[in-house]
């Protein structure tokens, strides 16, 4: 039985880098095949695998991408080899063709060091096979509402997939992380203090963790970040966020400054957003109980640089045009919108946020929208909002509903004419906020706005 | 009118703000009463023309019921006399005699006023459109739910809208529930944004008064463009939801 395994294990393996090998000859993109093969043939492929000596895995809702990738790029720049899903799938065919790839003839680890992005759901699936030392967990947030449910039901995953012998990195000011799986040996929280001029509670519709896990009374925020990201007391039991082992105490003039254990050390501050100063200090978290020291760290995080894919800033007659994806889910959304709101000078927006997987043939659901916070875009500093695509009346009526004043909205159902009803006087910047995997029509847009400037 | 939303900070997921949103712009002088866990609901004084719960995680089921269940007497009461009522999603579940989860290995009892019994399969999660009639007039939404619920036959339930096409309250049956002024569907969140024309025969029910709800031309319109896709055979393929 013993031998057959073994035997399946190396056909397992040996098929897979072949076909693996033969993909990227013809050019294609070999990061998850290749893994779903060698599991079909050895569904023991990840556990017999061996592994690189030190895996760190991210997982989360928002950032675990940018999060992972941050991480592969310091140890990368401290001179590691590094094993990554970067470029792949994060369930679990995508981390076993990312591991298979980088294996000998013979199944052993060629690089020392493993970074693996975990979808929340695959964590079990995952980590049960390939042990990690540390287990980053970014934030957990409504997401698509088919495959995700609601944060609660995604938590229950992670409670139950999360292993008991790494070392937890948990998200402090997130209630829904904080509380995970008590029974680890190691838990440490990162959080991130108030920081100057940062508004009091923003007025999101979606609270996610506004009643206590332990008693069910109604919890308190002492300070209230975005969503239910913040600081959080309960009335009743006394149930409180974690102190943080990782606390951003200030975050200004190029600099993060950080608390561990009683001790203040600084970083490069790689991008001031709040988002990317999660994003970070979960890295430097994630890296110190690996093992990194802070020095070497600080010195690789000055040449980290972090480049979002999915925005795109061109400059065209003295204006801004700025081109964003989002997510159609309702906090992706709304902190995109809190960012264009937040945004200097006069804006105009352009929105068609359909999902066009959804929308090829079917009907997209879209109750998100009444979850998400149009409000924002109410700012008065919003100078006109244009709809576009097939669910621009969908957008219009939420926007109405919102509050936004009918002279400054415009809807329409090609996406590709809203560029041409933007009215450009007195604009600063215009955004086009973009679905995922709406990308092309965006640059249509784009290059239309950029005709009109010139 | 006075309209009372039900324990907001635990049963509101998947679009539910937009209910209230639709109402308030409907009718601007509405009083909207938010009634958190623990405290007195207004509805038992009779002083309460709608009532709203929605959508919850199935731990914020576990809390609501016997919250509800103190309440049942007076919940009869207001039914009885008219008041009107809306669950959508699975606060319907609550409804019904029983809802279990055999996963997580619990059971609790419902409030017993219809006759079904609800499990929890959270790994067969029901991703569904609706297409109805009420009256001979469509309703349409979206459904995402563990709850499968299972009818007696026979049983002596009235429905809130004949299925047209998608699942109704189970395989085979129509969608919903209704007991007097009661609604229950798993119909998700903003069903009132969604269906404005319904909205509008709901509130002319409610306060006498027949006149357009919010944005009316813009709501019909994207509940018109919905229902001409709900109609098109072909996104009812084998495969799509
Ligand atoms: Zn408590």
């Amino acid at each position: 039985m013993r031998v057959v395994a073994e035997v399946l294990f190396f056909i397992a393996l040996w098929v897979s880098k072949a076909v693996g090998l033969l993909l990227r000859l013809l050019g294609k993109n070999a990061t998850q095949l290749p893994g779903r093969i060698a599991i079909i043939i050895c569904p023991t492929f990840l556990t017999r695998l061996r592994k690189p000596a030190h895996i760190i895995a991210v997982t989360g809702t928002n950032g675990k991408t940018t999060t992972a990738n941050m991480i592969t790029d310091a140890l990368v720049l401290l001179r590691h080899q590094v094993t990554s899903n970067a470029f792949g799938s994060n369930l679990n065919h995508g981390v076993a063709s990312a591991l298979l790839r980088d294996a000998t003839l013979f199944g052993a680890a060629r690089r020392d060091y493993g970074v693996f992005e975990v979808d929340e759901i695959s964590v079990g699936k995952v980590l049960g096979p390939v042990h990690a030392d540390v287990v980053v967990v970014t934030n957990l947030f409504r997401d698509s509402i088919y495959r995700n449910a609601h944060p609660g039901y995604i938590a229950g995953f992670l409670d139950a997939g999360l292993p008991d012998d790494a070392t937890l990195v948990l998200n402090g000011d997130d209630i829904l992380v904080s509380g995970l799986r008590p029974s680890a040996s190691k838990r440490v929280f990162f959080s991130v203090s108030p920081l100057p001029g940062e508004p009091p509670s923003p007025p999101n519709l979606v609270i996610d963790a506004r009643t206590c896990p332990r008693c069910d009374a109604e919890l308190v925020f002492d300070f209230r970040r975005y969503h239910h990201i913040g600081r959080v007391h309960c009335p009743v039991c006394g149930y409180h966020s974690p102190s943080a082992d990782y606390l951003v105490t200030d975050a200004s003039a190029g600099q993060l400054t950080l608390e561990t254990y009683g001790i203040q050390s600084r970083y490069p501050l790689v991008d001031a957003g709040v988002t990317s100063i999660y994003n970070e200090v979960a890295v430097i978290a994630g890296l110190r109980e690996l093992g990194l020291k802070s020095e070497d760290l600080a010195r690789a995080l000055a040449r980290v640089h972090v480049t979002d894919n999915r925005l795109e800033v061109i400059q065209a007659g003295g204006k801004r045009i700025v081109l964003q994806a989002a997510k159609g889910t309702p906090v992706a959304a709304s902190r995109v919108f809190a960012d264009v709101s937040a945004g200097p000078g006069r804006k105009a927006v352009i929105t068609f946020l359909d999902d066009a997987h959804d929308a090829a043939d079917s009907t997209e659901n879209i109750t998100w929208l009444y979850d998400a916070d149009f409000e924002l875009l109410v700012d008065p500093s919003i100078a006109q909002v244009v709809v576009g695509g097939k669910r621009h009346l969908d957008f219009a009526l939420r926007l109405d509903l919102a509050g936004l004043p009918a002279e400054r909205l415009v809807s329409v159902l090609d996406p590709k004419t809203t560029a041409d009803l933007i009215e450009l006087s007195d604009i600063d910047t215009i955004y086009v906020l973009y679905d995922l995997f709406n990308g092309s029509t965006a640059h249509v847009i784009g290059q239309r706005l950029k005709e009109r400037l010139a | 009118m006075k309209i009372e939303v039900l324990y907001p900070e635990l049963a509101c997921l998947y679009g539910d703000p937009g209910n209230c949103l639709f109402l308030r712009r409907s009718r601007p002088d509405a009083q909207i009463i938010s009634t958190t866990l623990g405290t007195a609901p207004a509805f038992p004084s009779g002083a309460v023309d709608l009532v709203i719960l929605g959508s919850m995680t199935e731990h914020g089921q576990q809390v609501v019921a016997p919250e509800l269940a103190r309440h049942a007497t007076a919940l009869r009461e207001q039914i009885e006399r008219g008041t009107h009522f809306l669950f959508t999603g699975n606060a319907t579940d609550l409804l019904g005699t029983s809802v279990a989860n055999p996963q997580l290995g619990y059971e609790f009892a419902g409030l017993g006023l219809f006759d079904f019994t609800v499990e929890l399969g959270m790994r067969e999660r029901i991703n569904s459109k609706f297409l109805g009639e009420i009256d001979h007039e469509p309703i349409v939404g979206f459904k995402s739910q563990f709850s499968h619920v299972r009818v007696p036959e026979p049983h002596k339930l009235e429905f809130f809208a004949s299925t047209i096409r998608g699942v109704g309250l189970c395989a085979g049956v129509d969608e919903g529930v209704r007991m007097n002024n009661l609604i229950g569907t798993h119909l998700l969140g903003p069903l009132l944004p969604l269906n404005p024309l319904f909205t509008r025969r709901l509130l002319c029910e409610i306060d006498g008064v027949d006149t357009p709800v919010a944005f009316e031309e813009t709501a019909v319109g994207a509940f018109e463009a919905r229902l001409a896709e709900l109609r098109d055979p072909r996104i009812w393929g084998a495969t799509a939801h």
